[in-house]
């Protein structure tokens, strides 16, 4: 055992971190109603998540050496490596969390000075920018061992990871996912995809010097069934009204699922959360205090803006309810079968919305507004992500004249502030909110 | 997709998806999607294509090939503009493979009428054609490429029996693309080959805004050929009907530099 991962990570971080959750709980103890606040109270669900994440980027600052360190694209069949013992980091992720916490914007720039162009995936800039750099909010990140690349959420991240592997010279495994332009997977396309998910484990075996095990791997995947279907359920929890929580509480406690998916302690949060949510549906506590309009969000949240669009909206007793981009990670976990990993885990990751038709996405939005009661889509229309993007103008046109909503066409860039005008989405949003009230 | 969904054409509109790797995997998914492909063809033409038609199409395609790689291996010898070339080589796309075959065949032999400085060209298409004019004027001539619509579609011939195979394998031998995935370091070991066979004095990429597969490579072909003293210059430009100024005068400064 690393004396530094020991002591540093093992014992004084994790004992800091709980620290501090333990103030933020009783904090949040302390918290009432206030009638001149358009939100109620966060979820005290959001602070054992907070704990969650900078304890996983906290062991990342000290694991080289100690466990083989992979990075992986956020729709990657993780599950392999975990059973492995990779230590896993999400380079979309970070890049979140880099713009959530506005350092993206410089990133970015570094990035491009070193020759990235500003029309590339803000991603892909953040995170160049802090592997040239070697500046990140969260200490530090692990030199990866190995990258799994899965095109299944868009073709942008073979171009990046083939840039990360040239910089670190270490293996790129590819899992390339056919896009479905018909609604289920042909055979001949989950075989291609079951058998790259098998190829993965002798290059992964070579690199972290140890067996694979099918038995822990059916174990991680039955913890990613369950983590995926308590996912689901709580934000089908908003289905309530009021609805307990916001698509922007959703965005934010996204990060277990994504990073953490297959680990007992995701289920042990999401179990948590989703009893916080019952408590409040019984109680009659909404997330915003006067929700009047209830709207869903298409495409990627717009990260440096999660605290005052959420504000603002809720100024005007708008909650978003339900988001296409936060149900990604629950709508495939009745598909993950631990007793036939690998042909399930080959579906799952061939469907994701992302990997398929625009069609279907259309379809997946008019059932996300019969079922959770929306009066109101807006569509990000995201200069960063263009598969997310495209068709947005022909699904907005059909939500309005076929639905009946009023859509919005939100052009912004989910990483990059320089691409959103604020005055001018602002003017666009009051409008569709007025609307929505007519 | 957007077509398919949105704007339904009365035709019916086909897919064909190419893997993103060389493995066996690769190869065993695309023989089946052309398979698939091809049980659809038949469905909308009332035609399934006898082994005699298959031959047939592969001898004419063949010839088409190799004319495209004649007509790069002859480029020094072909009394022609680079925009005369480039015009028979985007020819490929949409004429027959007889058709292209005989105007491939039919440019005239002698001194290239373009001299001057030699540069590499790169990127997805080079449009607008008056591109080639420019760089001539400017002093400059185009000694070869890595254009995906142009030497990127030297596919190699196949001698498989099974016509399935035999297309399959000529597409995953088809050189380095950043569209389909390849390593950098290929497309970098083909370009460092071809700028010192070709004598070139240094590599213009020139590619539309928005192109990641494009985009994501520049600073690493700037960087690794410029380790082995090859400059580059980037170019973005739309595809537009006429080169813009800002394009022009860059493209005219790189020239100068490299004579």
């Amino acid at each position: 055992m690393n004396l530094d991962y020991l002591l540093r990570y093992r014992l004084a971080g994790t004992a800091g971190l709980r620290l501090q959750r333990w103030r933020a709980e009783w904090k949040h103890s302390r918290m009432r109603p206030d009638p001149d606040r358009p939100l109620n109270p966060p979820l005290r669900s959001t602070i054992r998540m907070r704990e969650m994440m900078s304890r996983h980027y906290l062991e990342g600052r000290h694991v080289a050496g100690v466990r083989p360190v992979a990075w992986v694209t956020s729709g990657a069949p993780t599950e392999i490596l975990k059973s492995m013992g990779y230590f896993l980091v999400y380079p979309e992720n970070h890049a979140a969390l880099c713009g959530a916490r506005r350092h993206a914007e410089g990133l970015s720039v570094a990035a491009e000075s070193a020759g990235y162009s500003r029309d590339i995936c803000s991603y892909a800039r953040t995170d160049l920018g802090s592997v040239l750099t070697g500046e990140t909010p969260v200490g530090n990140l692990p030199p990866p061992d190995l990258l799994l690349c899965c095109t299944n959420i868009c073709q942008t991240v073979l171009y990046w990871y083939r840039v990360l592997a040239d910089h670190f010279g270490c293996p790129l495994v590819l899992v390339d996912t056919p896009f479905l332009y018909q609604d289920v997977a042909a055979p001949h396309q989950v075989a291609f995809v079951r058998r790259q998910l098998e190829e993965i484990v002798p290059i992964a075996e070579a690199v972290a010097g140890r067996e694979f095990s099918e038995q822990e791997f059916r174990e991680v995947v039955g913890r990613a069934k369950r983590a995926s279907d308590l996912w689901l359920r709580i934000l089908e929890r908003a289905r309530h009204r009021p609805s307990p929580l916001t698509a922007f509480d959703g965005f934010i406690n996204l990060g277990p699922i994504v990073d953490l998916r297959g680990d007992q302690r995701t289920i042990d949060f999401y179990e948590g959360m989703l009893a916080e949510l019952d408590e409040r549906i019984d109680r009659g506590i909404g997330a915003v205090r006067d929700e009047r309009h209830r709207v869903l969000w298409d495409n990627l949240p717009i990260w440096y803006r999660i605290g005052p669009f959420s504000r603002w909206l809720a100024e005007r007793g708008v909650n978003i309810v339900a988001s296409t981009y936060t149900h990604a990670w629950g709508e495939l976990a009745e598909m993950m079968d631990p007793d036939d990993p690998f042909e399930a885990m080959a579906r799952v990751y061939l469907h994701p919305i992302l990997n398929r038709s625009t069609g279907h996405k259309l379809s997946a939005m008019r059932r996300m507004v019969d079922e959770f009661s929306i009066d109101g889509v807006i569509l990000h229309s995201d200069r960063s992500c263009k598969p997310y993007s495209l068709g947005q103008i022909d699904q907005r046109d059909r939500l309005v004249n076929d639905v009946g909503v009023p859509a919005l066409l939100l052009e912004a860039d989910h990483n990059d502030p320089r691409s959103f005008a604020e005055e001018q989405a602002m003017v666009r949003m009051e409008a569709f909110v007025e609307m929505m009230g007519s | 997709s957007v077509v398919a969904d949105f704007l339904r054409p009365d035709q019916p509109v086909l897919t064909l998806y190419l893997p993103r790797g060389g493995r066996a995997s690769d190869r065993s998914y695309l023989v089946e999607e052309l398979h698939r492909l091809s049980g659809r063809l038949a469905e909308i033409s009332g035609s399934e294509p006898t082994a005699a038609d298959w031959e047939e199409a592969f001898l004419a395609e063949d010839a088409a090939d190799r004319a495209l790689a004649a007509l790069y291996a002859d480029r020094s010898h072909l009394a022609v503009t680079d925009r005369r070339f480039y015009e028979t080589v985007r020819s490929r796309e949409y004429l027959t493979a007889e058709d292209f075959v005989t105007a491939a065949t039919g440019l005239p032999h002698g001194d290239p009428l373009a001299t001057g400085v030699g540069l590499v060209l790169s990127g997805i298409v080079a449009e607008p054609l008056e591109l080639f004019d420019r760089i001539n004027d400017a002093g400059g001539r185009v000694v070869g490429d890595d254009l995906a619509c142009g030497a990127r579609r030297i596919y190699p011939p196949s001698d498989a029996s099974d016509p399935f195979d035999r297309i399959a394998d000529r597409l995953l031998a088809s050189p380095p693309d950043p569209t389909r995935g390849s390593p950098i370091a290929d497309r970098v070991a083909m370009l460092t080959d071809l700028m010192a066979s070709t004598g070139a004095a240094g590599l213009m990429v020139f590619d539309v805004p928005f192109c990641e597969p494009e985009l994501f490579d520049v600073p690493l072909l700037r960087r690794h050929l410029g380790e082995t003293g090859h400059p580059m210059l980037h170019v973005e430009a739309e595809l537009a009907g006429v080169l813009s100024h800002q394009a022009l005068t860059r493209i005219e400064a790189f020239v100068e530099t490299l004579q």
